[in-house]
């Protein structure tokens, strides 16, 4: 960002430092009618220590409260989104035909978080869009900013009516780190909201020097600190904001930023128990029930969903760091797995990069077999008998390891000769040389053509599965490389796991 | 864009430069105990380099520039700029005089003698020398104050060439282009003395480029001119900072150091508990809260409750911390 760009984004955050946040509070008694029965409902299930169907439905009364009271969607949309999928109806359905055998306390308010439900269900239009319809001083340019992209379109066909005037777009929070200045942000939800999910950097460090903040009155709490370092907080205008406790904490949906809500079946494949280097990665609950680690300083790309036409078409590709990637992104990903997308641009690159790779891996997984049926002393002793200088165990693995970043070895001290002699394609070591200096070049290659090849690869390309399936697979032609676009569901908190399970794509239990 | 527009616009650089002058004032003042200086910042850019613009300044100040003998017995055996009869030219300050009736000597170039060992009898014999060994200017006192440090050396056999003059020219023309957008006073002594080095960690490809790129718009003015880091060859000599990232950090006791913060600060602070360190913390950052809870931390551990403060007027969205850490 140049010089005169980081000026003017220090004179917004002066002025909103000075001026504080609007809040506009709004009255939504069918909302907060339902808040009440499904924190009911939710201290009911906990007191009677229930599980199941019944904790299920407790997350699936706090996810329609959240995303009704945090966007400008049409309530009846919202609801029919959230429980009319044949899984959440069928959770509904099996619970009110148990309410008999449980609990008074938790029948009557389950029954009760149902009718209140049912009285949402009637309204079509967000009391949430009021205020932003009285809006004044319409010039410039204005975000709304929604974190979840599966409900873009929808919020979209709601805003246009009342952000006439304005020159707007919705964006996601993670987009406004390094933005360029805006003219004013519209933010939906309550400031304890921000903390939650540590976006207080939108006030913080705010891209536009007016910030509105749409909040329900019955969940308006919070305050937010300037900085860290001993001052006070910003000042918000509109409302006195209770204290926010952890009793705002406690009924939402998803954990606060940071902490996992699901697990990884076992990693059916290659043994990677020997591994001696682990590192520090986030895991990532993605669509189609799949999963994967991501190095917490790394970097992924993502798709842009274009916000003009529907939010179901890719506008371009991003990279963002890791640290950003939040759930309703749409991450890129080899098919195979793996966020790096180098070898997958690489093969775009290669005119045969096919038939070079299944030469790669066919040595590859002759040499795990060889450490699968032999172990790994035997197969370095006899690796050392055939010449190879650094046969090691940790050396092995690495030249095994299946992420087709690994080319495998570079051609010294006879190691690869060894190998392939021990595997039965010494024939085929000429081959196995040109293959790996031809995809070394490629990687290099696409090192600096990424951007461009996978905009141009993805650009245009429907994405309405994505929010359907969870994911979608995409290849150029019949025979260009495959990837696929994961739809990010849930963000894990930072674990240590082997190096070699970093982008691997695994199944995911709840 | 007027000079004034840009001087409200840059207030937030102009308190990050008082800052610089801060520390380097208290660095000299307390030499026995150890600094750190946090700033929290809307962002991160440009931080380091207003920063340590600052430092900069604050250690250049104080020399006798009224003095024109005094400053010029500094410049002496180095190559400066000067004007004589409307045109500037640069040169080797060879002599500075001790009585202001004299006269400085400027060396333009040297004549190359040939290589005699190379030459047979008779070629020695018909070779004539040059009649002057060289070209000098000599400058009366009325002209002293035109001498200015060029900031770096030239081939004494060929002098500099004209377009190297031009940009030597041109330097000094920046720095006080620089002056006047962020009210400052530097002077021209910094464009080759060392008085001051500090080592900036963080996004050293980010902070080269912030550095390197013209900072306003027709001005052509960099920061570099005036941070003169050492990854340079221009600036190797008369070098103001090192830019460097990761958290491998060996730094001997007393350096100034600015810290970038992200990931690896707390390494970082480890690294740095002898030196005064500064610490950027970019609000927009993601790893903002931890970052900040790590400065106060340290903040909890401090030394004692005197520490001097900054007296400035402060923007509002410039927060900072200033204690002794040991």
């Amino acid at each position: 960002m140049i010089f005169e760009e980081i000026s003017l984004l220090y004179s917004r955050t002066e002025q909103l430092y000075k001026q504080g946040i609007s809040a506009h509070l709004v009255a939504f008694p069918e909302l907060d009618t339902f808040d009440e029965s499904r924190k009911e409902f939710a201290r009911a299930v906990t007191h009677h220590a229930l599980s199941g169907l019944w904790e299920e439905a407790m997350i699936l009364f706090n996810s329609v409260h959240a995303k009704i009271a945090r966007s400008p969607c049409s309530p009846a949309w919202l609801c029919n989104e959230q429980l009319g999928n044949l899984e959440a109806a069928a959770v509904l359905t099996n619970l009110a035909s148990r309410c008999g055998s449980v609990d008074g306390a938790v029948a009557n308010s389950f029954q009760n978080a149902i009718a209140s439900i049912k009285s949402l269900q009637a309204i079509t239009t967000n009391p949430l869009l009021v205020p932003l319809s009285k809006l004044e001083d319409r010039r410039g340019k204005c975000f709304a900013v929604l974190r979840d992209t599966r409900i873009w379109e929808e919020a979209e066909k709601s805003l246009e009516g009342c952000l006439m005037g304005f020159d707007w777009a919705i964006v996601k929070p993670s987009s406004l780190r390094n933005h360029h200045s805006v003219d004013r942000i519209l933010l939906f939800g309550p400031p304890w909201y921000l903390r939650y999910n540590q976006e207080q950097f939108l006030v913080r460090a705010p891209v536009a020097g007016r910030v509105d903040m749409v909040v329900c009155a019955h969940e308006f709490a919070g305050t937010i600190s300037g900085s860290l370092l001993k001052d006070g907080d910003i000042p918000i205008h509109g409302g006195e904001a209770r204290v926010a406790s952890r009793a705002h904490w406690d009924f939402e949906p998803m954990p606060p930023a940071g902490a996992t809500r699901f697990s990884f079946k076992g990693h059916e494949g290659f043994d990677f128990s020997g591994s001696d280097k682990n590192i520090t990665a986030i895991p990532f609950r993605l669509g189609g029930k799949r999963g994967t680690h991501f190095k917490h300083d790394g970097h992924v790309w993502i798709v842009e969903p274009s916000s003009g036409s529907g939010g179901r078409v890719c506008v371009g590709v991003q990279r963002i760091a890791v640290e950003d990637l939040e759930s309703g992104d749409l991450v890129i990903m080899t098919t195979g797995g793996g966020g790096d997308l180098i070898p997958l641009v690489a093969d775009m690159i290669l005119e045969n990069s096919t038939d070079i790779r299944r030469l790669q891996n066919e040595w590859k997984i002759r040499l795990r077999k060889q450490v699968e049926i032999h172990d790994y002393g035997s197969v370095v002793q006899e690796l050392k008998r055939l010449g190879s200088e650094r046969a090691t165990p940790q050396n092995i693995r690495n030249w095994c390891n299946p992420n087709p970043r690994h080319i495998g070895m570079d051609d010294k001290e006879g190691d690869l000769i060894s190998v392939l002699q021990l595997v039965g394609l010494s024939e085929q070591y000429q081959e196995v040389v040109d293959g790996m200096q031809k995809l070394t070049s490629a990687h290099i290659s696409a090192g600096s053509q990424l951007h461009r090849k996978l905009r141009e690869s993805l650009e245009g390309t429907d994405l309405t599965a994505i929010y359907r399936d969870g994911f979608l697979e995409v290849r150029d032609g019949n025979e260009g490389p495959a990837k696929t676009i994961f739809l990010v569901e849930e963000r894990g908190m930072e674990e240590q796991i082997p190096e070699e399970l970093e982008g691997v794509i695994r199944e995911v239990v709840s | 864009m007027s000079d004034v527009a840009m001087t409200n616009k840059s207030e937030w650089a102009t308190t990050l430069i008082a800052l610089g002058q801060f520390l380097a004032e208290i660095k000299g003042a307390t030499l026995a105990r150890k600094s750190t200086f946090a700033l929290c910042l809307p962002r991160i850019d440009y931080a380091a380099a207003f920063f340590v613009t600052g430092i900069i300044k604050q250690s250049h100040q104080g020399e006798p520039v009224h003095d024109q003998l005094a400053r010029l017995q500094k410049l002496k055996g180095r190559w400066v700029s000067f004007v004589e009869g409307g045109r500037t030219g640069v040169g080797l300050l060879e002599k500075v005089p001790e009585d202001i009736r004299d006269q400085c000597k400027i060396l333009h170039y040297k004549k190359k003698l040939p290589d005699f060992e190379s030459m047979t009898e008779e070629e020695r014999k018909r070779y004539v020398p040059p009649r002057s060994g060289g070209l000098w200017s000599l400058l009366r006192a009325d002209k002293w104050s035109s001498i200015k440090p060029v900031g770096r050396d030239f081939d004494s056999h060929k002098g500099a060439r004209s377009n190297q003059v031009v940009k030597a020219t041109k330097q000094s023309s920046r720095i006080q282009a620089f002056n006047r957008y962020f009210s400052t006073d530097l002077g021209d002594e910094i464009l080759s003395s060392r008085r001051s080095h500090v080592w900036i960690y963080g996004n050293a490809t980010r902070i080269h480029s912030e550095v390197f790129e013209t900072l306003i718009p027709n001005e052509d003015l960099r920061l570099a001119e005036i941070l003169r880091p050492d990854s340079h060859a221009e600036y190797a000599a008369s070098a103001h900072c090192s830019i460097a990232a990761g958290k491998s950090i060996s730094l001997e006791a007393d350096s100034m150091v600015v810290l970038e913060a992200g990931r690896c600060l707390a390494d970082q602070l480890a690294a740095t508990e002898r030196c005064h360190r500064t610490i950027l913390l970019g609000r927009n950052s993601p790893s903002y809260d931890e970052s900040a809870q790590l400065v106060m931390d340290a903040y909890a551990r401090r030394h004692a409750d005197d520490a001097p403060q900054p007296d400035l007027s402060c923007p509002i969205s410039i927060k900072y911390l200033f204690f002794y850490h040991a």
